[in-house]
């Protein structure tokens, strides 16, 4: 039994023993080994078996004995086998470990390389939203700028205007007021050459009558009525057609005088007052036709005249008008802007619910207290700097 | 004008109006609908920076459940170049700090004005009596023996003028109550405020005045352990912020600013142009459409007149050398303010450096002072505001909103 017993140990040693060479043993630093024979460790076993058996005060027989040993040396059999399943685990481990190390290294590293090429690019886009926003405010800024300034060469071109409609209003009031005062005199005018028309009217019939003619019948028209077609055969030259005129009148009296005379000789005295006569019908005829056309071309400038200074009238008050129209508009434009409203989503004053409430409040009312210390100074008028 | 005229004139204009009413309505819109009928779209914030305090909130999200509040809230910063304002109604605007006055009846009629602002007066300039009325930061002339001048009293005219102006330009209804703040110099002095709060007075219902560098950070809600820069044309104003108002040690104010860089760009042109023309504005214009401090640029070409004939130069380095010259100074100033602070924090403060300003777009100016910081500090890390021109405007304006409103009631 003793000897199956050191077989067995001796085996189970071989079996789970690593070999080594003094050299290796050496180089770690190993001068001296301690030695363990087999019998030694068969001893060992025993002996702690018995003191086991002892202490638990078991006295155990030959047979007992034996094969307590053995079921004790199949323990300890199991026990290594337990020891090297708890080494094989270990080392598995240690090697998943190394394995995860390895894994969690390069994810590591990987992951520096990604958040720095992030930041990177984090970095370069801010910059470029930043460099964007300062371009567009800049440009926001100069185009609030230069409205600003087209505002105050507007206000400022305004005033101007409003000051040139201001006085070209005075200018076309007074010019009105001339135009009318004119058209006035103009009527007047025309009232007094109508007045005027027929006093040479009634002098030329006083005329005929002297001459024993009847009256004229042919109507003169006023100077507010419209030319006819008859009258307005008078605005023609008159000088154009009295040598035809003339000669007709003449043939016509040459042959009256034949008609009269009838192939017997006539009185040279009745001849002569016919020839006056016919000469005096004649001159009157002529003169009268002069005086209508003097008076239907007076009457015609007149009406002219009077329809360019109503032109102008309106022309004036169209004018006057809009000019005013234009004053008050730059009146009304020197102001319009009138403001931007302050707008507020919450309470004024600091946000209870600031994280710095406390902090900021003690701030705000220290400045407060500043203020109101300057505020005293200059109310005792005590400024100074010492 | 007669009776008589009267009755006669009647007809005639009853027959010219429908020509001249449709004209009137087509002009009429602007005045007439903004009035009744405001629209949002209308107005000028157009990014998430400029919005209004008064949408934060549900107001954003829901704008139908804007109101009209009555009381238009003004953050002005008053700066040596530009003035910057934005309002509660959206408007915001911003424009050179030049005032200009006609020399003689001839110009005023000339121009049709008693005052002229911003672009308009410098194309103006030479029929004006031209002011900049501020230097340093600060009213020209009203600290020291000068302050009684008449000098000085034609310096505050123009500053009050500046900021009637930018008032105006913010557009608020007349029916309007408006109450301000105006940003100064961190190390303003009394007599300063005073000068602009008789300024703004005149115009406004209410005012305050408050330190501009603390303006952009309370703006940016940036108020523990952060160093404000807030390079203008006159200063640049050092602040560093550790959540209580910020007290005189706690800021700088340098003159190493826009006019430093002019100066010292003319001076270098000078040498590099022999034979060419040019004035300071020319200068500032140059530079505002150049400036870097980059080594590697572009080469900057510009004409220049010689003897009446544009000549290009090359300038490349001069800007570069005059735009560098501004990063030493205000390092020197950011370490003089940070080794004065709590040790424990003062890392922090390195790391939490904020520039604004007009200065701050300086191409490549955060990276210089930076790399200057690591060489001189160790470390730090700077941050141009988004908004450099209306950073210290939405801040002041922020402070407007966040105002109790019984302190402005008692601040009339």
């Amino acid at each position: 039994m003793r000897t199956s017993l050191t077989s067995t140990l001796l085996r189970l040693v071989r079996e789970r023993a690593h070999g080594t060479s003094l050299r290796t043993l050496r180089r770690e630093g190993v001068e001296k080994v301690t030695v363990l024979d087999a019998g030694r460790l068969q001893e060992i076993v025993e002996q702690a078996v018995q003191q086991t058996l002892l202490r638990r005060g078991i006295e155990l027989g030959g047979g007992e004995r034996e094969a307590f040993l053995a079921e004790a040396a199949e323990r300890v059999r199991d026990l290594m086998r337990e020891r090297d399943d708890y080494r094989a685990r270990s080392k598995a481990l240690s090697e998943e470990k190394s394995a995860l190390s390895r894994q969690l290294t390069e994810v590591e590293q990987r992951f520096g390389q990604e958040k720095e090429k992030l930041e990177t690019r984090i970095r370069s886009s801010h910059e470029s939203l930043v460099r964007e926003r300062e371009m567009s405010e800049e440009k926001l800024l100069e185009q609030q700028e230069q409205h600003e300034t087209r505002m105050r060469e507007i206000s400022s071109q305004l005033e101007r205007e409003r000051l040139r409609l201001a006085s070209q209003i005075d200018v076309l009031k007074r010019d009105l007021d001339i135009t009318r005062s004119e058209l006035q005199n103009v009527r007047a005018a025309e009232t007094s050459s109508v007045v005027r028309e027929r006093e040479l009217r009634a002098e030329v019939d006083q005329a005929r009558q002297d001459a024993g003619l009847g009256a004229d019948s042919s109507r003169v028209p006023t100077g507010a009525e419209e030319l006819t077609a008859e009258e307005a055969v008078y605005l023609a030259d008159p000088a154009a057609g009295l040598p035809d005129r003339i000669r007709t009148a003449v043939e016509e009296l040459l042959k009256q005088r034949e008609l009269r005379r009838g192939g017997r000789p006539l009185d040279p005295a009745e001849e002569a007052a016919a020839l006056r006569e016919g000469i005096v019908h004649l001159s009157i005829g002529i003169l009268n036709d002069l005086r209508r056309h003097a008076l239907v071309q007076a009457r015609q400038a007149q009406k002219e005249r009077i329809e360019n200074l109503e032109r102008r009238l309106r022309k004036l008050k169209g004018n006057l008008a809009t000019a005013e129209e234009l004053l008050a508009t730059a009146q009304s434009a020197r102001d319009e802007d009138s403001g931007v409203a302050s707008l507020s989503g919450d309470a004024q004053g600091l946000d209870p619910g600031d994280t710095r409430y406390q902090n900021k409040k003690k701030l705000l009312e220290e400045i407060f207290n500043q203020n109101l210390h300057l505020r005293g100074l200059i109310q005792e008028g005590g400024v100074s700097d010492a | 004008m007669t009776p008589e005229t009267l009755d006669e004139s009647t007809p005639n204009r009853g027959a010219g109006k429908p020509d001249t009413s449709s004209k009137t309505t087509a002009a009429a819109p602007p005045g007439s609908s903004q009035k009744k009928d405001p629209v949002p779209g209308d107005r000028t914030w157009a990014t998430a920076g400029g919005s209004p305090p008064a949408q934060r909130g549900g107001a954003a999200d829901a704008p139908n459940q804007e109101r009209e509040s009555g009381v238009l809230y003004l953050g002005i910063d008053l700066g040596t170049s530009r003035t910057a304002i934005a309002g509660s109604n959206g408007v915001r605007h911003s424009f050179p700090s030049v005032v200009g006055y006609p020399r003689d009846v001839v110009a005023r009629k000339l121009l049709g004005k008693e005052v002229l602002f911003g672009d308009e007066a410098f194309k103006k300039r030479l029929s004006l009596d031209f002011y900049r009325p501020l230097e340093h930061g600060v009213i020209k002339y009203t600290d020291g023996k000068d302050s009684d001048s008449d000098l000085a009293e034609m310096n505050r005219k123009a500053a009050a003028d500046i900021v009637k102006e930018a008032v105006r330009c913010a557009r608020g209804r007349k029916d309007e109550l408006v109450y301000a703040v105006i940003g100064c110099p961190a190390q303003a002095s009394i007599t300063n405020q005073r000068g602009l709060v008789d300024a703004a007075r005149e115009i406004v219902d209410s005012v305050m005045i408050c330190s501009e560098p603390f303006a952009v950070a309370y703006g940016l809600n940036r108020l523990d352990d952060v160093l404000v820069i807030d390079i203008g044309a006159g200063t640049t104003d050092l602040c560093r912020m550790k959540g209580t108002l910020p007290d005189a040690e706690d800021q700088i104010t340098l003159t190493s600013a826009g006019d430093a860089v002019d100066q010292l760009l003319a001076a270098l042109l000078r040498d590099k142009c022999k034979g060419a023309q040019f004035t300071v504005n020319m200068i500032k214009e140059i530079k505002e459409r150049h400036a870097f401090v980059d080594e590697a640029s572009d080469p900057v070409l510009v004409d220049l007149p010689v003897e009446g004939k544009p000549t290009p130069f090359d300038v490349t380095s001069e800007i570069r050398q005059a735009c560098r010259s501004i990063v030493p100074p205000i390092v020197d100033a950011i370490r003089k303010l940070i080794s004065t602070f709590d040790p424990e924090f003062q890392k922090v403060l390195k790391n939490n450096v904020l520039m604004g300003g007009g200065g701050s777009q300086i191409r490549g100016l955060a990276r210089a002072i930076q790399q200057e910081m690591r060489d001189k500090l160790g470390e730090g890390n700077v941050t141009a505001v988004e908004e450099p021109v209306y950073a210290g405007a939405n801040g002041a304006l922020q402070v407007a909103h966040d105002m109790p409103p019984s302190y402005w009631e008692k601040m009339r």
